[in-house]
């Protein structure tokens, strides 16, 4: 079992800095979020993890193995990502041909199943397929390659209701034939947030969070109420959002609460969900920066 | 490293016999078929059908292709390898190993061609009179002259590879005429040091002005230097790459 460690990853293009010293470890055989707004900078650190750019400093180990330009390494890793590397002119069939050369080998059962499944013509040039089935194509690899870490950027990107019902699904079913390290990069937070164990959020290229889902989810409360119960009972606590309706008012909290506070019968406390956690830790690190 | 490039390599190779055979197809097209046609609509008779160099002709289309895959396909062919989770290393020998497999086929076609028209190899009388071991240091030398070629289209494919479309369309543009001032140049330090010109070009062929022969020593390391300078400017360059955004 080989552990991922991303070591204090800095990312400059030109005078624009996309990643600021970014650390974070990936266990084998979990599957993980990685979560946040366009330009945050996620598809940035997902090609220097499986070196297909260079960090402006920093490394990825294996273990204790640095993975650039390391074949072994590399082989233990497939990035599906928006960008379409496969040759336009290369048949679907011909495509997975050459996933197993490189690889050593393929899930052929499978693939056949899910191209089944997906309704998915081996025989059709990859250059022909809609958006939906160029990622369709990219998911049917990334689930039959026998890499030990995958990493879906936008996996869902151009897929129907249905076909994205059906992947997350049959993610599932391949997890647990053959666990293995899934990482997820999505903006469909609702979606996935059944899915995975843990997330990383990324803004302004800084990791924000580094959690079990399960916890920072309990860290986390929606308070509402009359206003003035509601800021009274808030106040010098990690507010992260406000929302107002009339009367009734609610803080979004991240943190502890304090204990030794009462609960005022006029008050509702809830846990958030990841998504308006999400969208409230981003929005008030966003609001802070203007101000 | 190296099973992975082996296989990397044969799948290069075959990708290429198989757009070389494309390329072969349009060739025959334009070259033997339209011709005929031409001439049996306008003269009733086939002397559009040309066969002779016909050997010669296809060589040259594979020297061509060769060459245009070296400058063309590498960055293709880094996204390819890269998203199937091999480093630029491996992809860079296995390339280098599909191109040797490819100027193989066309060195021995050379040579059986040249055997046939002229009874003598290409480069033979470089060697002395012809024997067997002369024979062979002349195809030697043919297949490395090849592979120099090959190697300094690598070196620059890779280098144009890296750049972003704009810049490798200023290059286009750009080096032709930088390049075309500097020759006129060149040529004019050239005319102006014909004596030293002269000695260094001699020095390279290995001339000697007394018996008026070459020694192929010199030329065969010139020609040595200069593919690994270019194999290892070609690793440099690779090396480097990296996903692009255009």
């Amino acid at each position: 079992m080989t552990t991922l460690h991303v070591n204090h990853i800095s990312q400059h293009f030109g005078k624009h800095q996309v990643l600021k010293d970014v650390t974070m470890t990936l266990e084998p055989q979990k599957i993980y979020g990685l979560l946040g707004r366009n330009g945050a900078g996620k598809s940035t650190l997902l090609n220097i993890i499986t070196n297909r750019i260079f960090p402006s400093s920093g490394d990825v180990m294996l273990d204790n193995t640095e993975v650039f330009e390391n074949d072994d390494c590399l082989s233990k890793m497939y990035l599906m990502s928006e960008a379409n590397l496969y040759a336009e002119r290369l048949k679907v069939r011909k495509i997975f041909d050459l996933v197993q050369m490189s690889y050593g080998q393929f899930d052929w059962p499978l693939a056949h199943e899910l191209a089944g499944k997906f309704q998915v013509n081996l025989e059709e040039r990859f250059g022909r397929l809609s958006t939906g089935y160029h990622s369709i194509v990219k998911l049917i690899i990334a689930l039959c390659v026998p890499a030990d870490y995958i990493f879906l950027d936008e996996p869902v990107l151009g897929l129907d209701a249905n076909h994205r019902e059906l992947f997350y699904q049959e993610l599932l079913a391949a997890y647990e034939k053959r666990p293995r390290t899934f990482v997820i990069s999505t903006h469909l937070i609702e979606e996935i947030a059944n899915l995975v164990e843990h997330v990383f959020m990324i803004d302004d290229g800084q990791l924000l969070a580094d959690e079990d889902v399960e916890e920072l989810i309990a860290r986390s409360y929606a308070i509402t109420g009359p206003r003035p119960a509601v800021l009274a009972y808030t106040e010098g606590l990690n507010v992260v959002g406000e929302e107002s309706l009339g009367q009734i008012t609610t803080n979004y909290v991240f943190g502890t609460l304090d204990d030794t506070r009462i609960i005022p019968d006029s008050v509702t406390i809830e846990h958030l969900d990841l998504q308006k956690l999400f969208v409230y830790l981003t929005n008030g690190r966003h609001q802070q920066n203007e101000h | 490293m190296n099973t992975k490039s082996n296989r990397l390599a044969i799948y290069n190779f075959k990708n290429s016999l198989f757009h070389l055979g494309t390329t072969y197809i349009c060739f025959f097209a334009i070259v033997v078929i339209v011709p005929t046609l031409i001439s049996l609509i306008v003269s009733s008779n086939m002397s559009g059908m040309t066969w002779s160099n016909f050997v010669s002709e296809l060589l040259a289309v594979a020297i061509f292709y060769t060459i245009a895959d070296c400058l063309f396909f590498n960055y293709n062919n880094f996204k390819l390898t890269i998203q199937n989770g091999i480093s630029r290393r491996t992809a860079w020998l296995a390339r280098v190993k599909g191109i040797l497999l490819l100027s193989l086929p066309i060195v021995i076609v050379q040579g059986i061609d040249a055997l046939v028209d002229h009874g003598s190899l290409l480069y033979a009388g470089l060697f002395g009179t012809p024997k067997g071991a002369e024979w062979g240091a002349a195809l030697a030398f043919d297949f490395m002259n090849m592979l120099s070629l090959f190697a300094t289209a690598l070196a620059v494919g890779y280098g144009l590879a890296l750049l972003s479309k704009r810049g490798k369309a200023t290059v286009i543009i750009g080096v032709p005429i930088v390049g075309l001032i500097l020759l006129v140049q060149l040529v004019k330090a050239m005319l102006k040091n014909q004596e030293a010109v002269a000695n260094v070009l001699k020095a390279i062929i290995g001339y000697s002005d007394k018996t008026g022969m070459m020694n192929p020593l010199n030329i065969s390391l010139f020609v040595l230097v200069w593919l690994v300078v270019m194999l290892l400017l070609s690793f440099f360059f690779s090396s480097k790459m990296k996903l692009r955004r255009d």
